[in-house]
């Protein structure tokens, strides 16, 4: 499973720090778990997809998101790790008859968040807004998803556009595939329950380079690098005793890449939906079982402003491709304070696989702490 | 003795008076029996704090005894309503203090006149009647002036003067002398003399003035609230 | 260890403990009322700021426009890359009717926007989220819907125009901080949308708050910036701009309070000077003798002014406490006013200012002070002897009788200048009033020295001696009785003044209501003048109200807010209407022959006098109105009697109103029937053919007239609760004075008995000189109430409210304030007189 998807917003939530209460007050599980109308479709068989139609919205799933992740690195070879994420999520199926033309049947959220190594900074924006008035929305062709002036363009050849500015931060991306894209758990349907349905469709693009520029506090830099995309749409919940999830998401340097969750229960166990995918570029994925891989933390790292403690290093082994590495943050305060507190960021890899070294980039993922 | 006596003005028998104070009650008057015949002028000395104000206060109807009566003209006081006591006191006591207390807002004129108001007898008769006796006293060229105009003297003739207006049968005069020097002192014991022994009226005078003293028919001495009559004094 | 001189003067007031009462409680009185008022116009304030503040949040600027901003702006705004925070707005007050009848503000935002602008926070068993952006959903703070008695998807029912409309309680805001939470006790916060919908307003916005920079430059780029993005019917101002304008809406009803409570203040200075002189004076022989064993002049001096302080600070003490219960009753009086006049205010708890408390500690201690300053240094500056001899102070005073008079004289003349030169200064204006009343008070003395001697004879006459007595008693203690009879007279000259000033306002609305309503039936919706913007009628009803065969006129008026070029607004009316209804219009300045030609054909209008007052307009001047197409001068055609409304209005033609901003809908009809017909039947058949959902009132001339009286009557209220006080004041004032004076006569009321007044006798003389001295107060109060009213009504009201009245003295007032003054007076003398008709005469001569 891959990304929230808080209704928080609907807790009148501000953007400011001081209504934290709120947020404490309102668990993310609460929120998945929440009834949905029967009559929004759900996840429950794999189902052929086709693109770039399925890269647009799918109004009839109650949740999607559009959520990119990557490392990006300047002329001078300072290090960045990004993210920029746009959900939909509709309120209701049918939209509320009113006679306003701010009526609207779907809220976006979006997170854009940038990570600086060289300055061990980290710094976060949330949007919400209804999609009515042109404020967001998402369009099938061309394809777009947008928050006011935060968008995702996707051309008919695949490529794509990423543009958000917020205050002094402002980025520009194009992002060519340069991997296959990874149809996540059976041929694309991933299961999050034992419940029918508590599934989601769910597709990667795990590489796709990155160039474009960096505009911070008015200096414009030219970065490159490389993202992982994540698509994923549903109509599902947590099951009960789930209270979170670990994801992680790696880029190895020996042209493979391993996505990984791990859902977490209240009594502090893996849950045995928690599972994986090995992709190896010219070969098949290949499904992991929670059983196949093993996660161990190595450091915890408390959150000053939510008093949160998160795990901030990992060996990760899976016996099965002969891979252990551990996982070290790029920068350890990745904590976003947003309608759902979350950590989010950038990870360097080090380790060995088949006895070799390798090295590699990835992004954690870390939810319920 | 038999022979046909006349009715006294005045009669008390058994009279006691107590005050009830914060902590006791204390008794200034006990069993005091005492008669005024017509014309007599009886005085009753006595120290400070003997009762004799509280005799006179008892005697006029202004104050009840505490027990036994007083007889006023044949008629019960300590038995009679505060209206009728106040209709005897109007009609027939004239009352002269040490403290004169004339209303100070009436002139002369009027503080003589006002009895007479009181008693319905303020008529053409009752204001010449008050013109002699202003004349008497010897304070008609006063008589439109107020009260805090004339001298203690002047005030005390002047209440005098009030006390007899409406012809009362009983005048009560309480230290009338005490609060004057001997000259004025002897002009207002005169005007008892002159003005009540001719027409008859009976005059009980509290006094511990010698001069007083000499007026009286008899003298009556009252000691710790007991009264007893007094040997008259021999030596003149 | 106290000292023995302050055991002998204490001494005095513990044996006297009623008159040691009457004086802390006349020092507590005073303190009340004006605590009471300042309080509960205070708190009133405190509320709507805090209300106001609550609202606009963070919000430095606003974006407004008229007559709506249109949506299209924002969304503009929404995307520009570099735009400040803003939010949308839908804000309306809408009258409640179901569960119960209130009017709250409708708040409509985006919940998505508000987050640097208003904390809510939310939370709750049953919370649903989800239900603000389904359509029905409103919010309401968990204490107002306790109040409301409702629950969590229980209905509201809203009268929007004319129709019903409902919404489901779907949350409970919890405001993050205290101010918030009594602030948004009148919000009901509901999606824009759902606002807009309800509200029948799609596609326009209340305003659009932003948060710009505080840096002047930057604040002006950015303000250079946004306002490109803008039409020409929109503007940029401060957030403050609109609060300021509510704000400044209420400022003549505060002055109008103010002149109460001053009022009430002045009583409550005589009040206590009155009870001080007594509590001296009335000691004078113990001060002699205290002289005359020694005690120096300023031992004595020292002596009473520590009193003073002491009775002060108790009364002062007692008096906040009061004050507050006072305030919790005139709250209400006061908020209910505000409500029907002004804006949407409900006020929580009292906001205790620290000023207000100041000025009653300064009032109560310092008057207290003051009273006692004059007889502490008359009883220092007399030689022992004379002190002793009460009749050598007496005859002081009588000898200064005439100094005083020339003084009142002189102060009365001040006065007059004082008004005449003030113009449109209101402190002056009070000062003035104040003069006058101190000048009054200083001819007392000589007034009544003069009154009882033509008074004298008649009693004696009437009454013999004792009417001599009873009178003389008067003038032989003038020190005492002018006191007590200026105190009254002054106390009662204040209600006398409130009456009149009450009367006359209500005869010349109540004619001008005559002259005014002249259509046969009204139809409105059932509003307030705080949500009259939201009050429309349905095009359908309209329709049908107008189509009844027997209507054969009608006039039509919207209720409008004109936005000014300068940032304020004027309320204004576009109206479209009947020759009959033109007729009823009386023009102060203007020629209805020029005005009306020109009123419906060129971009003119007419405001009424509070307006032409208040903002200097007169035939000729210009309104800079800001319309659909941007800022427009309006020609002032003629200015017209007016009582709608203290801040003014102005009327503009129906046609003027649809060729600036184009809006059709109307807010309130008259209709004129063909003569002959049945004005109730049609009221009664009007009725029926409202459309079902809809709520108006239809009403005759005669009923609407009678609801306005009912609001007038409602806002005078207070008025009429402190004419109540003043009196009360006055009573407890001249009791005490009465008491003292009485009670120091005992021994002579001792002598009449002795010589032969009976106890009724006695009563009647007692009663007979209280009778009187409240009959010459209450004879005095009269010229001096004229006086008063002359001043509240040509200098004050005309000032702060702009409006002529048509000054009605009417004798009911005259003869309660001489009732008044009478019995109060016998109230006065009855305990005096029954206590010493009980007392046993030899008591009172037993000092002999």
């Amino acid at each position: 499973m891959r990304k929230l998807w808080p209704l928080l917003f609907l807790a009148l939530a501000s953007c400011a720090p001081s209504s934290e209460p709120v947020r404490a007050s309102l668990e993310v599980g609460d929120l998945l778990s929440a009834p949905a109308d029967p009559r929004f479709t759900r996840a429950l068989e794999p189902r052929e997809l086709a693109f770039p139609a399925d890269h647009g919205p799918h109004p009839e799933f109650q949740t999607e998101w559009w959520y990119f992740t990557g490392t990006l690195a300047d002329d001078t070879g300072r290090e960045y790790g990004y993210q920029l994420t746009f959900f939909r999520r509709a309120l209701a199926f049918e939209a509320p008859t009113l006679d306003s033309a701010w009526s609207a049947r779907d809220v976006f959220m979006a997170h854009f968040t940038l990570a600086d190594a060289s300055k061990d900074s980290f710094e976060a924006h949330e949007r919400f807004e209804r999609g009515a008035l042109g404020l967001a929305g998402a369009s099938a062709a061309p394809f777009g998803v947008w928050l006011r002036d935060w968008r995702l363009d996707i051309q008919s050849d695949g490529r794509m556009q990423l543009r958000a500015a917020e205050q002094d931060l402002a980025l520009d991306l194009a992002l060519e595939p340069s991997s296959a894209l990874v149809l996540q758990g059976e041929r694309g349907l991933s299961r999050k329950g034992a419940q029918p349905g508590n599934a989601s469709h769910y597709y990667s693009i795990p590489r796709m380079r990155s160039t474009g520029t960096l505009t911070r506090g008015g200096s414009r830099l030219a970065v490159r690098g490389e993202s992982w995309f994540d698509r994923e749409w549903s109509t599902s919940a947590l099951e009960e005793g789930q209270v979170g999830w670990d994801w992680f998401a790696l880029r190895l340097d020996d042209g493979s890449e391993l996505m990984l969750y791990r859902m977490r229960r209240a009594d502090g166990s893996a849950d045995p939906f928690s599972s994986g995918t090995f992709t190896r570029l010219g070969a098949d994925p290949r499904k992991l079982d929670s059983d196949d891989f093993r996660i161990t933390e190595l450091a915890r790292w408390t959150s000053p402003q939510s008093g949160a403690s998160y795990p901030s290093r990992w060996t990760l082994e899976v016996p099965s491709l002969g891979l252990t590495c551990t996982l070290t943050p790029l920068v350890e305060s990745c904590e976003l304070l947003a309608a759902v507190r979350y950590w989010e960021g950038a990870v360097r890899v080090e380790g060995s696989r088949s006895g070799s070294t390798v090295g590699g980039r990835g992004f954690v993922e870390l939810t319920g702490y | 003795m038999t022979e046909n006596r006349p009715q006294p003005v005045a009669r008390l028998r058994g009279v006691t008076k107590s005050y009830v104070e914060v902590d006791r009650t204390r008794e200034v008057l006990h069993g005091i029996d005492l008669e005024l015949a017509r014309g007599e002028f009886a005085v009753l000395v006595g120290r400070s704090g003997s009762g004799k104000s509280s005799l006179i206060h008892v005697l006029s109807g202004i104050d009840l005894p505490s027990s036994g009566h007083v007889e006023l003209f044949g008629e019960d006081m300590s038995r009679a309503s505060e209206e009728r006591r106040t209709d005897v006191r109007r009609r027939r006591i004239g009352l002269v203090f040490q403290f004169f207390n004339l209303l100070p807002t009436l002139t002369i004129e009027e503080n003589l006149l006002l009895p007479l108001e009181l008693c319905g007898k303020l008529d053409a008769a009752g204001r010449r009647r008050a013109l002699e006796l202003l004349d008497a006293v010897g304070l008609s060229a006063m008589r439109t002036k107020f009260p805090d105009r004339l001298s203690g003297g002047e005030q005390q003739r002047a209440a005098v003067a009030r006390a007899l207006v409406h012809d009362p049968e009983l005048v009560l005069a309480d230290e009338p002398t005490g609060n004057l020097d001997d000259h004025n002192a002897r002009a207002v014991l005169g005007l008892f003399s002159r003005l009540l022994r001719p027409s008859g009226k009976t005059l009980l005078m509290v006094t511990h003035s010698a001069e007083a003293e000499a007026i009286g028919d008899r003298v009556f001495e009252l000691h710790d609230g007991r009264i007893a009559p007094r040997a008259r004094s021999q030596s003149k | 260890m106290i000292s023995l001189l302050s055991r002998a003067s204490l001494r005095y007031l513990t044996r006297h403990p009623a008159q040691l009462v009457l004086a802390i409680l006349g020092v507590a009185v005073g303190v009340a009322v004006v605590v009471g008022i300042d309080t509960a116009a205070a708190s009133a304030r405190r509320s709507f700021e805090l209300a106001t503040r609550a609202i606009s949040g963070d919000a430095t600027h606003v974006v407004r426009g008229t007559p709506s901003v249109p949506e299209s702006v924002y969304t503009a705004l929404a995307l520009e890359p570099h735009r400040p925070p803003a939010a949308p707005i839908v804000q309306r007050s809408l009258a409640l009717v179901e569960p119960r009848s209130r009017t709250l503000d409708l708040l409509g935002v985006d919940p998505f926007a508000e987050g640097p602008f208003r904390s809510y926070t939310s939370g709750g068993a049953g919370f649903d989220g989800a239900a603000l952006l389904r359509g029905d959903g409103a919010w309401l703070s968990a204490a107002t819907a306790t109040e409301l008695g409702i629950e969590l998807g229980d209905e509201l029912v809203f009268l929007v125009g004319s129709q019903r409309r409902s919404l489901r309680l779907a949350g409970m805001v919890e405001p993050s901080t205290e101010l918030a939470r009594s602030a948004l006790s009148d919000v009901v916060l509901v999606d824009i949308a759902t606002a807009q919908s309800l509200l029948g307003t799609r596609g326009e916005l209340s305003r659009i708050d932003l948060v710009l920079p505080t840096e002047p430059t930057a604040l002006a780029e950015s303000t250079a910036r946004l306002s490109r993005l803008l039409p020409e019917s929109c503007v940029i101002e401060p957030a403050s701009r609109r609060s300021e304008t509510l704000a400044g809406m209420t400022r003549a009803f505060d002055i109008n309070l103010r002149a109460l409570g001053f009022l009430a203040l002045l009583v409550g200075v005589f009040l206590v000077y009155n009870t001080m002189t007594f509590a001296v004076v009335q000691r004078r022989p113990l001060w002699g003798t205290l002289r005359s064993i020694g005690a120096t002049r300023g031992e004595l001096f020292r002596r009473v002014c520590a009193e003073a302080l002491a009775i002060g600070l108790t009364g002062t003490v007692l008096g906040l406490g009061l004050g507050l219960l006072l305030a919790q009753a005139l709250v209400k009086l006061v908020t209910q006013t505000i409500n029907d006049l002004y804006y949407v205010v409900s006020v929580r708890e009292l906001s205790l200012e620290p000023a207000v408390f100041a000025e009653a500690a300064a009032l109560g201690i310092g008057a207290t002070l003051l009273g006692a300053l004059f007889p502490a240094l008359d009883a220092m500056r007399t030689a022992p002897r004379a002190i002793l001899d009460r009749a050598a102070g007496e005859a002081r005073l009588r000898s200064r009788i005439g100094v005083l008079a020339l003084a009142g004289f002189l102060a009365a003349a001040l006065s007059i200048l004082l008004l005449r030169a003030s113009g449109d200064n209101l402190p002056l204006g009070f000062a003035a009033l104040f003069l006058m009343l101190f000048s009054a008070a200083l001819l007392v003395p000589g007034a009544t020295s003069l009154a009882c001697r033509v008074v004298a004879p008649l009693a004696g006459l009437a009454a013999g001696s004792l009417g001599r007595i009873a009178t003389r008693g008067i003038t032989s203690h003038l020190a005492r009785s002018s006191v007590a009879i200026a105190a009254l007279a002054i106390a009662l000259s204040a209600t006398a003044g409130m009456g009149i000033l009450v009367d006359s306002f209500r005869a010349t609305v109540v004619k001008w209501l005559d002259t005014t309503l002249v259509a046969d039936v009204y139809i409105s919706s059932p509003s307030t003048f705080s949500n009259r913007e939201s009050a429309l009628l349905s095009a359908q009803l309209v329709e049908r109200m107008s189509a009844d065969s027997r209507v054969i006129g009608t006039t039509s008026f919207r209720d409008i807010d004109l936005e000014l070029a300068a940032g304020d607004k004027v309320f204004a009316t576009a109206a479209a209407l009947h020759p009959k209804s033109r007729d009823a219009y009386r023009f102060l300045e203007g020629d209805p022959a020029v005005i009306w030609p020109a009123f419906t054909t060129r971009d003119t209008l007419i405001v009424s006098e509070s307006l032409a007052r208040h903002r200097s307009l007169s035939p000729g001047s210009t309104l800079e109105v800001r319309t659909r197409e941007g800022v427009r001068p309006f020609e002032v055609l003629g200015v017209f009697r007016d009582y709608w409304s203290d801040q003014g209005w102005a009327m503009l033609a129906r046609e003027t109103w649809l060729r600036n901003w184009g809006d059709e809908r109307i807010s309130a009809l008259g209709l004129f029937l063909a003569p002959g017909a049945d004005v109730d039947a049609t009221i009664a058949s009007l009725r029926a053919a409202v459309p079902s959902g809809e709520i108006v009132k239809v009403r005759s001339g005669t009923e609407l007239e009678a609801a306005s009286m009912e609001i007038f009557d409602r806002t005078f209220s207070v008025t009429r609760v402190l004419r109540l006080l003043a009196g009360v004041v006055a009573i407890l004032g001249v009791v005490g004075a009465l008491l003292a004076m009485e009670l120091e006569r005992e021994r002579e009321m001792g002598v009449l008995r002795a010589i032969g007044l009976s106890p009724a006798g006695l009563k009647r003389v007692v009663l007979g000189q209280t009778g009187l001295l409240g009959a010459l107060a209450g004879l005095f109060a009269v010229p001096i109430g004229i006086a008063v009213a002359l001043v509240l009504i040509l200098v004050i009201n005309a000032r702060s409210f702009g409006w002529t009245l048509d000054i009605q003295i009417s004798p009911r007032v005259l003869l309660e304030t001489f009732a008044l003054a009478l019995g109060s007076a016998l109230i006065a003398g009855a305990y005096p007189a029954w206590r010493m008709a009980r007392l046993s005469p030899a008591q009172t001569l037993r000092g002999e």
